[in-house]
């Protein structure tokens, strides 16, 4: 039975280091998950692997050479990042990551390992700098709970350290462990009651920009969403499932009208009317960044968006939830024809009422709002006589495509010519070469490059014939130009994923699309979507499959975090304390909640005091549990290791055979009993002889008595010929026993 | 022989966590705080926090802050609860020589009801008067329990024999996280008598120079009036009763008396000549501790030694026995390095006291008929591949 001794300083360290290889490992994961960047976890989880196996483990750091070595490596590496991509918290964070990493390979005093936590801490608050979705959440609790426990761990071998001799250190006893166990739980409870209490007091929409643009956890996300088009080169096409908005549609009696089988729902970003050799931007180059009109309205201040001509009535309340909105100008999605729109909170806001075009200006994180509109597509186009079609600007129209589209409008029975063309077959013409597109084409999302001097949209529509949305809408936006329909591309997204589970659509960036409108009347902007249905379908609608109902409840847990954790605002706040004023509205909460008593609503309270309790109590029994588990999983052991031995065993010819096995299970039930009893064996005594050695106190104790048949047993089993070699089932139950003794 | 004034407690716990019975702890009478570099770091990053938090409105960011203001004050609460109900006493120092290292132990109690106490570390105050006095490293609490007692050591050396005072010492710790270093002092005034250095002698220094001794260091005793005990013999009329060995008696059933040895140590006088203007401190030091070296040689070797410094008005008789070393050990200790102007050159007078050996701390004009020991010579008497202690060596020496 050999077993090494190590010295208590050792010990302590190899706890705290175990402990930061675990703290590291998930903040690497949270970066990773947060920076949706692969290969650096990949490389990371490496690094940390192999400097656990040859360093860590061993306590043996690499030599200064290397070290130099592989930090002039990644100083290198670094130095080209930042070239390529610039100065960013991503850039800052892989560094850091980096740097991290090698940091575990020359850990050789207790200055490095406070290093090394500075750097822990650095990559969870780049982390949280990233991204602020669900996962990054739970990434970052857990996280911040393993780098408590850390640094507590750390500050004990900290202390450790500098007693000079270890031999008068004594390492932590039993109940300094209970102590230190109990103490970090105490600590994460209250540090997660009161952080969150702080959370939810601290007053929103203060100072917001005041320092520049940064901290947005959407800051240099992708969104799929562009707003502007250039063929040829990657735009729209992002096949990213993160979600990007939250959509829920409602009638004007407020049910929830959204269902998995209603039509895909066009939410309009960018407007973009101007033509150039491929580049679709804005029609106003002086409004390209913010509309004309900016106003700050106040929380439900009513505003009309788009010109209503006609007055017509909203039908349909979409509201929005924007998970993750830059930091400044984001734009506001809504379908067309928007009559109201209505924030719950105040805010600044920019529209230009001739496109529908809106943005957001000033906060980040998420944003929420109703939109009111009317469907449009469900009016007749009514042309009153004497009615002229809008002026149409030709840039970009050549005379290949102009004879191209009046050859397909020709062939419908239609007018290509729009002096002779009757209005109200404006309609019909865009329903012929939206077809047209839809038959004739292939959708692709290769890129390839436009041939030099060559106009894209006709190399699409006449070389390649194929391409992705971005061509379609251009095409069709072209086409129709060119027969004298006002028409413009719109970008933004495409609701089609609807969940049953939170009755909403989930917007996600590979939802990006571009499709166009043409005004087939006065101010009568219908939209067109030249995109085969069937591509269209395969890219936006969602996919039934076997994991279908988990991913609808991860939504709707994803859901509840934005919108209760990442959509927490001033709104959300005055709701539940009411102004800032007198103890930060703790005393308007608290009348509040009286009211809300006085008011007959003691049995909603009576129902979230019950929850609290049930929840309470589970963390109760779950905390319990989780404190008892290492003596349940000890009562479970030798099944467990009895049935992995034999499978090992099976299959490697190396394996333990089963009087090995218990032989093992025997010493490490006799060593962990000798530490339960308290009883310190002598080294050089043998074990049946140490025990015999104790006091007479000691040897009256049961569990004295299960570690003399234990010491018995073992003996026998290792020295004794097989006829006389004890039984698995009295070893089973010299274990239990030993198990179930109670301590000194 | 080292001493410790005013101390709490005479008997060491056995154990080191017990219920907290003591009332001989001392309290704490002050308490500090200081934030350290990684406690300024942290509040840089939870301002850092703070701003991206307003700045971009991002919820991660506000909770981040929450978390991190929850731990400021979190560890604030817990570890100085804690550290504000903590009693302390340090325990008698065993004995102190110059230039070894000794341990000295400390005793915690925490009266807490509720926290722990971990990596709590005990430090000696500094004062003026502790300049010769160094702790190597503090002593080391790992935990302490609520309402328990712990102890723990440490070891310290002392450059400079004489008497030391410490006055206070403080229990520190910057648990749970590491942002504030917070200690409490406790005012336990001490004082112990450093002892000069040990010397290694060559084996037969003192017997290579002494020609009257014989071979055998201590010859066979002989009858007659000396202190020593001899042995028993039956009572004869006469003899003095308070010689009569009554227990003795009683067991055999008859009188027998106890008779004493002859004196028969070779009695020695050892000479500290006055030091030499132009000999530095560590000469002195040196001289000093090999007076002690010597003494203790020869009581060893069962002379009875005496000490001769005029200069410095130490005059202590020939004696043999251990409380003869520690009675010299002690004066030396204590013994004013700097010479009298009125003190007197005088030699010990030889035939009465017995051998004469004179040290000095140079060569210049030995005393005939004594063995003379140059202290500014090691080779003449430090034992052969045996390094002088640390505070005796000047540059070059070993």
């Amino acid at each position: 039975m050999k077993r090494e001794l190590t010295s208590p300083i050792e010990t302590i360290r190899r706890e705290y280091r175990r402990s930061l290889i675990w703290t590291t490992l998930i903040t690497i994961l949270l970066f990773g998950i947060a920076d949706t960047n692969f290969a650096f976890v990949s490389l990371a989880l490496l690094g940390v692997f192999v400097a656990w196996s040859i360093s860590l483990r061993n306590d043996q750091p690499l030599s200064r050479l290397m070290i130099n070595v592989i930090l002039a490596f990644v100083l290198s590496l670094s130095a080209i990042s930042l070239l390529i991509s610039g100065l960013g918290v991503s850039t800052f964070a892989v560094f850091a990551g980096m740097l991290l990493v090698v940091k575990l390979f020359d850990l050789r005093s207790v200055r490095d390992d406070r290093q090394v936590i500075v750097l822990l801490i650095a990559l969870i608050v780049a982390a949280v700098l990233t991204s602020n979705s669900m996962l990054t959440g739970l990434f970052l609790i857990a996280d911040v709970i393993l780098l408590l426990r850390t640094v507590v761990r750390f500050h004990i071998y900290s202390a450790a350290s500098q007693s000079g001799a270890e031999l008068q250190l004594r390492a932590l006893p039993k109940d300094g462990r209970i102590d230190l166990r109990s103490f970090q739980f105490a600590t994460i409870f209250l540090v997660a009651l009161i952080g969150t209490l702080i959370f939810m007091i601290l007053p929103r929409n203060l100072g917001t920009s005041s320092f520049g643009q940064w901290g947005s956890g959407s800051t240099g996300s992708v969104t799929g969403f562009t707003d502007q088009i250039e063929l040829g080169r990657p735009g729209l096409i992002s096949q990213s499932p993160t979600p990007v908005l939250d959509l829920e549609v409602y009638d004007r009696n407020e049910k929830n009208i959204g269902s998995s089988n209603s039509s895909p729902i066009y939410l309009r970003g960018a407007v973009l009317g101007s033509y150039k050799m491929g580049r679709w931007g804005n029609q106003n180059p002086d409004s390209a960044r913010l509309p004309l009109l900016i106003e700050r309205i106040s929380a439900n201040e009513i505003v009309v968006p788009a010109i209503n001509p006609t007055n017509q009535s909203w039908d349909r309340e979409y509201k929005i939830s924007l998970r993750a909105a830059a930091s400044r100008e984001s734009t506001i999605f809504m379908p067309w024809l928007p009559t109201q729109f209505v924030s719950p909170s105040p805010i600044r806001i920019g529209y230009e009422k001739a496109t529908g075009r809106m943005i957001h200006d000033g906060t980040g994180s998420s944003i929420r709002y109703s939109i009111r509109a009317t469907n449009s597509e469900l009016l007749n186009v009514h042309t009153p006589p004497g009615y002229q079609r809008s002026d149409v600007d030709d840039s970009g129209i050549t005379p290949a495509i102009t004879q191209y589209a009046a050859e397909i409008i020709r062939a419908a029975g239609l007018d290509p010519s729009p002096s002779t063309r009757a209005p109200q077959d404006d309609l019909s013409v865009m329903r012929v070469l939206e077809n047209n597109l839809h038959t004739k084409y292939t959708y692709s999302l290769e890129g390839e490059p436009v041939p030099p001097g060559q106009d894209a949209t006709e190399w699409f529509l006449f070389d390649r014939k194929a391409g992705h949305c971005e061509y379609y809408a251009s095409s069709l936006a072209l086409m129709a130009r060119s027969a004298g329909i006002n028409a413009r591309v719109i970008t933004g997204y495409v609701a089609s994923d609807f969940n049953e589970v939170t009755g909403q659509f989930i917007v996600r960036e590979s939802n990006a699309h571009a499709w166009v409108e043409a005004e087939v009347g006065p101010w009568k902007w219908v939209t067109f979507d030249g995109t085969p249905r069937a591509d269209f379908q395969q890219l936006h609608e969602a996919k039934q499959g076997f994991f279908q109902p988990i991913k609808r409840w991860y939504e709707f847990v994803e859901y509840a975090w934005v919108k209760g954790v990442i959509g927490y605002d001033s709104e959300s706040r005055r709701n539940i304390f009411g102004d800032i004023s007198n103890d930060l509205g703790l005393v308007q909460f608290g009348l509040k909640m009286r009211e809300r008593v006085r008011l007959g609503k003691a049995a909603m309270m009576r129902k979230a005091l019950l929850i609290s309790i049930v929840v309470f109590g589970l963390s109760f029994v779950i905390g319990v549990l989780f404190l008892r588990a290492r003596p349940i999983a000890n009562a479970m052991l030798y099944p467990w290791a009895a049935w992995l031995n034999a499978i090992v065993f099976r299959f490697r010819r190396r394996s333990w055979t089963p009087e090995q096995l218990n032989a093992s299970l025997l010493e490490r039930g006799i060593t962990r009993g000798l530490a339960r009893a308290e009883i310190e064996r002598a080294p050089w005594m043998p074990l049946h002889a140490s025990l015999m050695d104790q006091d007479q106190e000691v040897q009256q104790t049961q569990i004295h008595a299960a570690l003399c048949h234990a010491s018995d047993l073992l003996y026998r089993l290792k020295f004794a010929p097989p006829s006389a070699a004890p039984q698995t089932g009295d070893i089973r139950r010299v274990l239990a026993l030993l198990r179930s003794s109670e301590k000194l | 022989m080292s001493t410790m004034t005013n101390e709490p407690g005479a008997t060491q716990p056995r154990a080191d966590r017990r219920r907290v019975q003591s009332s001989s702890l001392l309290q704490p009478n002050s308490r500090h705080a200081t934030i350290t570099v990684g406690g300024l770091l942290y509040v840089g990053v939870t301002l850092f926090l703070a701003v991206g938090a307003v700045n971009a409105q991002n919820n991660l960011l506000f909770w981040l802050f929450g978390a991190a203001i929850a731990l400021l004050v979190t560890s604030g609460v817990l570890s100085g609860n804690a550290l504000m109900h903590l009693q302390a006493r340090c325990f008698r120092v065993a004995q102190v020589r110059v230039g070894q290292s000794h341990q000295i132990r400390y005793e915690l109690a925490s009266s807490s009801k509720l926290f722990p106490l971990f990596g709590v570390l005990v430090v000696e105050q500094k004062s003026e008067d502790t300049d010769g006095y160094r702790q190597s490293s503090p002593a080391v609490l790992l935990h302490l329990s609520p309402k328990s007692t712990g102890s723990c050591s440490t070891s310290f050396e002392v450059h400079r024999r004489g008497l030391h005072q410490l006055h206070s010492f403080r229990a520190e710790s910057s648990f749970p996280f590491g942002f504030i270093r917070k200690w409490v002092k406790f005012d336990q005034p001490r004082s112990f008598v450093a002892l000069p250095c040990e010397i290694l002698l060559k084996p037969a220094l003192i017997r290579e120079h002494a020609d009257s001794w014989s071979d055998d260091p201590r010859p066979l005793p002989k009858r007659g009036d000396g202190s020593d005990y001899f042995g028993l013999r039956s009572y004869t009329p006469g003899d003095p009763r308070r010689r009569v060995a009554w227990k003795q008696s009683a067991r055999r059933g008859s009188l027998v008396v106890i008779e004493h040895a002859e004196e028969t140590s070779p009695r020695m006088m050892i000479w500290l000549r006055s030091p030499d203007p132009a000999a530095d401190t560590i000469q002195i030091e040196r001289a000093i501790a090999l007076v002690g070296a010597v003494a203790k040689q020869a009581i060893g070797l069962g002379a009875a030694v005496g000490v001769w410094i005029p200069w410095a008005d130490v005059r202590i008789t020939p004696d043999t026995g251990m409380a003869q070393i520690h009675r010299i050990e002690n004066v030396l200790a204590m013994l004013e390095a700097t010479r009298s102007d009125q003190a007197a050159e005088d030699s010990p007078p030889g035939n009465r006291l017995g051998k004469r050996i004179c040290i000095s701390t140079d060569s210049s004009s030995p005393l005939a008929g004594a063995i003379n020991l140059d202290a500014s010579d090691p080779s003449g008497w430090l034992a052969n591949g045996v390094d002088l202690p640390l505070p005796l060596r000047t540059e070059g020496s070993r």
